[in-house]
This record gives structure tokens, C-alpha cells and sequence, in this order.
């Protein structure tokens, strides 16, 4: 097979930059923790 | 069949949605073009992208279909060569026509856009001047510098603070957080899609949609990663310079809820910003599929094959990648378990209050209220984190086996 056969192309990953929308999400154990410590 | 039958019978694919193609810059030894079909980015060679530049037009192109051939025709100036265009174009059809509908791969699912790309254009040419070299230096100078004295006097409240509004406080910095990604890409030139909000693996994540970086140069782009913080950053500065002034204990606990999410989201383990970070600096596209095979072809590999792999800068990148993901997935793990047994032992304490309150006829709204509400939050939080954490085990079990499966 050549080149001019297949069509190779990689597919990039989709570029969404993100950042967990909860303080639960990046620190699980904090809100929690916090909630003991007011009550 | 000859050229002309050809072009008369059938028609040439046809590729949805703009075509644009440029060279882009990375570290493999030959030369990449990166052709952009709407929102997907695909990496292959220059006559590749060429010839799939020469199908792209979208609706825009009208039904003069044949001009796709013709102009393929002058530009290859060669029968052959044009003969040879034809007969990719056919066997190559179906995946051609498809291309603007790629399957995303991105792992953030149940995607809701919050701000629209207009709306968030209109913003961000607002506030390119904040990604002028100097002021970008003087910027992140100012406020590490701010957050340092506020780590020293971290102790001295002039006031208790309440977690819930600083937990707001620190969701509005992650708001602008994502204002940061789409300013850069906005005043370096490229495309933005808006802000929204996702699942990503078992946790909700804002994301910004900067799909359209890839067509800028390494460096750019990960100004683009790194604006996200440094918007952040600039937020978190103003809440130290006010919360020294004040004392105030909200502010406090907001700082440091921000903090952690910065420092959380610095690391490469899953796609948030320390993923792309990383990527971006070391001009290595598909990270995490690359380290992956990359320690696949380490391990199946004969000795002479393996040796000459072992020597790549990829080892490096993939060994330490490995070690970090396995002892951040550990702790993680171990964190959240131990917090479910510490909820779990809370339990029948807290059922114990709340039937007393109950028994001895205590007004809804007031203590007996607070003490339901207590266990059936603390029940919920069990729930939920025992869930996260099946999930999450789940997910690791299946990354694992996957790589196995490879072997």
C-alpha cells in the first residue's frame, strides 16, 4: 500500500482546559472536614 | 474509466464545515501539518493535508462540485498524480465525508455551555492587555509575592469565617480561572469555543473550549494552559491584599480552598491544566496516549528494540508520569476511604441526637431540624464518596487493564 492509498491522519485531543467545579471535586476530604469544624 | 467519466459520474467527497491546514510545529523528525475540520484537529503530512484542504468548503462552496478536481488539477499539474487524487479520494470516501463528525476524545462528558463564544470574544478583547510580557511578569510578581505574606500571617483572624461563602468565593475563581484560558487564545489569534461545565471522570469541572489552540506555536499554547491560573491568580491576589487589611476569616478559608484547587490543578495525572502544561512545554501532542505506548513498547519489546526506546527522552517523561499517577490515584484513594470511615463512625451519634430531638418533641425548624439535617447530610456525603470512590476504582481498574491488555 502507498501513500496515496489510506488517508492517515491522528486525531488531536480535544483542548478543553478545565478545573473541577467543587472544592469536593480537587480536595474530596475538605468541605467535610470543614463542615465538622462549624458544627 | 477515465478522468473526465469519472468526474461526470461521481461526485468527490465532500467535507462539512471549513478546512484550513498550516505547518505545525512538534518534536517528530518529520514534517506535520495540522489540518482543522470545525472543531477537530487531526496531525498527518503536507500533501495529505493538502489534498484534504482541496475537499474542504463546506456548504459555503455551492453545487460548482467538479471545481474541487479542477482545482486539485492545476495545482498537481501532473495526469498522474491527479489520477492517482482520484482513486485516494474514492477508496478514502466514507472517512473523508466523516470528518468534521470525529467522535470527540475528550473525556469531559455531559458538556453544558455557560457562556457563549461571542459573549466570552466581546469579554476577553477587553482584557488581552493583561498577556503583554511585561505586564504578565509584573502581574504574577505581585500577586506570589501577596500570597506569600498571606501564608505567613495565615493565623491571625479577626473573625471565625463561614465555609459555604468561601467556597463561593473560590467557584467565582474558577469562573475566572476559565477567562484566563480564553483571553490568551483570543489575543493570540485563535478560535475559542465558551465557557461551560462537565463530568470529567467522576467530578464536575468547568472547562473553557480552546480547541482552537492547536493551530498556535508551542509556547503559545501553553500560555494559553497557563492563563487559567494566571487569572486565578490575580483574583487570589486581590482576596489576600483584602483579607490582610480586614482579618477576615472567610477570605482566609477562601484562600486556601483556592489554593488546593490551583495546586490540584497543576497536576498532569488527569486532563486539567497541569496535563496540557506539560504537554505544551514539551511540544508532545496526545500525552497521555503516547506515555501509554510508549511504556507498552518498553515492555514488549525485544532487548536490542528496548535499549535503543529506553534512551529517548520519553522514558523520562513516561517513568516519572507513572510514579506520579499511581501515588497521586493511591492517595486519593486512601484519602477518600479514610474519610468514609470517619463519617461512618459519626453516624450513630449523629441518628442517636436526632432521634432525641425527635422524641422529646422539638420543633422542626429548630434543633430537631438541625440534627435530621446533620445525619442525612453526613449520610449523603457517605453516599456520594463511597460512589466517587467505586468510580474511581472502577476507572483505574480499567486504565490498568487496558495498558495489560496491550502487552
Amino acid at each position: 500500500m502507498n501513500e496515496h492509498e489510506y488517508l492517515s491522519l491522528e486525531i488531536l485531543e480535544s483542548r478543553l482546559e478545565m478545573e473541577a467545579a467543587s472544592s469536593q471535586a480537587a480536595a474530596p476530604w475538605l468541605p467535610f472536614e470543614c463542615w465538622c469544624d462549624n458544627n | 474509466m477515465t478522468e473526465m467519466e469519472f468526474v461526470s459520474s461521481t461526485l468527490p467527497p465532500r467535507i462539512a464545515g471549513d478546512v484550513t491546514i498550516a505547518r505545525f510545529s512538534c518534536q517528530e523528525a518529520s514534517e506535520k501539518w495540522l489540518v482543522s475540520v470545525g472543531h477537530s484537529h487531526f496531525l498527518t503530512d503536507r500533501t495529505t493535508a493538502e489534498k484534504v484542504l482541496a475537499l474542504g468548503g463546506g456548504e459555503a462552496a455551492g453545487h460548482a462540485y467538479s471545481e474541487v478536481y479542477d482545482a486539485y488539477r492545476k495545482a498537481v499539474d501532473d495526469p498522474e498524480t491527479f489520477e492517482r487524487f482520484v482513486g485516494w479520494c474514492e477508496q478514502n470516501r466514507k472517512q473523508l465525508e466523516g470528518l468534521a463528525a470525529t467522535v470527540d476524545t475528550h473525556a469531559l462528558r455531559y458538556r453544558r455551555l455557560l457562556l457563549s463564544a461571542p459573549a466570552c470574544d466581546r469579554i476577553a478583547a477587553r482584557l488581552g492587555w493583561l498577556f503583554r510580557p511585561s505586564v504578565f511578569a509584573m502581574v504574577w510578581i505581585t500577586a506570589f509575592v501577596l500570597m506569600v505574606i498571606c501564608a505567613i500571617h495565615r493565623d491571625v483572624h479577626a473573625s471565625p469565617g463561614n465555609f459555604w461563602f468561601a467556597a463561593g468565593l473560590a467557584l467565582l475563581g474558577i469562573f475566572l480561572h476559565e477567562f484566563g484560558h480564553i483571553t490568551a487564545c483570543v489575543r493570540h489569534g485563535a478560535r475559542q469555543g465558551g465557557i461551560g461545565i462537565g463530568l470529567y471522570w467522576i467530578w464536575p469541572a468547568f472547562y473553557a473550549d480552546v480547541r482552537g489552540g492547536w493551530v498556535l506555536g508551542h509556547i503559545e499554547r501553553a500560555v494559553v494552559s497557563l492563563g487559567g491560573l494566571y487569572f486565578q491568580s490575580i483574583y487570589l491576589a486581590t482576596i489576600c491584599a483584602v483579607e490582610l487589611t480586614t482579618g477576615d476569616g472567610t477570605l482566609s478559608i477562601a484562600i486556601g480552598i483556592s489554593t488546593l484547587l490551583m495546586l490540584t490543578t497543576l497536576n498532569p495525572v488527569f486532563k486539567y491544566d497541569g496535563y496540557w502544561i506539560l504537554s505544551d512545554l514539551l511540544n508532545v501532542t496526545n500525552l497521555h496516549a503516547r506515555i501509554g505506548s510508549h511504556l507498552q513498547a518498553l515492555l514488549a519489546s525485544d532487548r536490542m528494540a528496548r535499549r535503543r526506546l529506553f534512551r529517548t527522552r520519553m522514558t523520562g517523561v513516561a517513568g516519572g508520569f507513572a510514579l506520579v499517577a499511581t501515588a497521586y490515584i493511591l492517595y486519593l484513594l486512601e484519602m477518600m476511604l479514610r474519610m468514609v470511615a470517619s463519617q461512618i463512625g459519626r453516624l450513630p451519634g449523629l441518628w442517636l441526637d436526632a432521634s432525641r430531638a425527635i422524641d422529646r418533641h422539638l420543633p422542626i425548624f429548630g434543633e430537631a431540624g438541625l440534627s435530621i439535617a446533620r445525619f442525612s447530610s453526613t449520610l449523603l456525603g457517605v453516599a456520594l464518596l463511597s460512589l466517587a470512590i467505586c468510580l474511581l476504582g472502577y476507572r483505574s481498574l480499567q486504565s490498568a487493564k487496558m495498558v495489560l491488555a496491550q502487552l
